[in-house]
């Protein structure tokens, strides 16, 4: 963080645009080949294979409820480093990084934040004409669907790399 | 012999209670902002209105209660707006030029809420109200807090607390 803001990443998804601080984005990666999802769960959109390891690539769009981003060759996907490891997100858009003043940084009311399920957005960051919301990419998924995605991946990992087919 | 029609009790109840009242003694009164949704009258307390806005550009905030549309940043803050429509489980309506938003506080919390017209402050006087049905039949009833006849109008005044409650559990 630096003293006269918050530098942030602004990622499109499902056609709207969110704002994530640089700190929580490991890595941006195209046109990436995906091994198919192990196991079936609506927002599992593939594994992206990372030095060697399959990181689980999630759809930001469908985990926040919204409709699915296109899933396409040239696809765009973010990947975060949370606490219990790296999980990709696939974007339709990235800009930034853009350095976005405090007084530009406003952080959403106990009523908002209370009434996420996660506090998935925690605040609302001003850009050009519009104010944008802010996620915690941590919060996007619960710690027991974090370590499911991980888990099936892991389970991928141990078979044999024939077997994965690119998407 | 016929019994009076409800019309006429009221009328009946409302003489008897004048006529109790000590000449000269000032009425308690309700202060309130009536709005619209539709042709439905609704009301709240004046002491939790802050102020009526024109619809801004409402920022979605993904994850949160259907009712609520999203937020605007506004001096300094981040106020949310609520959808009464949506509320109050009456048809959705796209704002129009008559709409505004009013901001609306109950202690630390304040919300705005999105309504078809704004008409005016009006006061009521406290013997006209009445207690609101309970809930269990429209889903507007859990938000309602009395009703009042205003002439021929129904005016309900609303719970805000329930309302910003109901939101702040996304249920």
């Amino acid at each position: 963080m630096e003293p006269e803001g918050v530098r942030f990443l602004l990622l499109r998804a499902s056609e709207r645009w969110f704002a994530v601080e640089v700190g929580q984005v490991e890595t941006l990666r195209r046109r990436e080949t995906l091994h198919p999802p192990p196991v079936d769960i609506p927002y599992l959109v593939g594994l992206l294979p990372l030095d060697g390891t399959p990181i689980p690539v999630v759809d930001l769009g469908t985990c926040l409820g919204l409709s699915p981003t296109p899933n396409r060759r040239d696809r765009l996907i973010v990947v975060s480093r949370l606490d219990a490891g790296l999980l990709a997100f696939l974007v339709q858009e990235v800009r930034g990084p853009v350095l976005i003043p405090w007084a530009q940084v406003r952080s959403l009311p106990p009523l908002l934040r209370r009434a996420q399920r996660r506090p998935v957005v925690w605040a609302l960051v001003a850009y050009r004409e519009d104010w944008i919301p802010a996620l915690d990419l941590a919060c996007v998924l619960s710690p027991t669907e974090v370590e499911t995605l991980r888990g099936s991946a892991r389970f991928t990992k141990g078979g044999s790399d024939d077997d994965a087919i690119a998407a | 012999m016929a019994e009076p029609s409800q019309r006429v009790r009221e009328i009946q109840q409302e003489l008897a209670r004048r006529e109790k009242r000590p000449q000269g003694a000032p009425e308690p009164t309700l202060d309130c902002l009536a709005f619209f949704l539709g042709e439905e009258r609704f009301a709240l307390r004046l002491q939790e209105v802050e102020g009526i806005i024109r619809v801004p550009t409402i920022t979605p905030i993904p994850g949160v209660h259907p009712a609520v549309l999203g937020a605007v940043a506004r001096h300094g803050e981040v106020l949310p707006i609520l959808d009464l429509r949506r509320m109050l489980g009456m048809q959705e309506a796209p704002p129009s030029p008559e709409s505004r938003v009013v901001i609306a506080r109950h202690g630390e919390i304040r919300a705005g809420l999105l309504v078809d017209r704004v008409e005016d402050i009006v006061t009521v006087p406290e013997p006209l109200l009445r207690p609101a049905p309970s809930p269990g039949g429209e889903a507007m009833a859990s938000f309602l807090q009395a009703l009042a006849r205003d002439g021929a109008a129904m005016l309900r005044i609303l719970d805000l607390a329930a309302l910003l409650e109901t939101v702040r559990h996304g249920t």
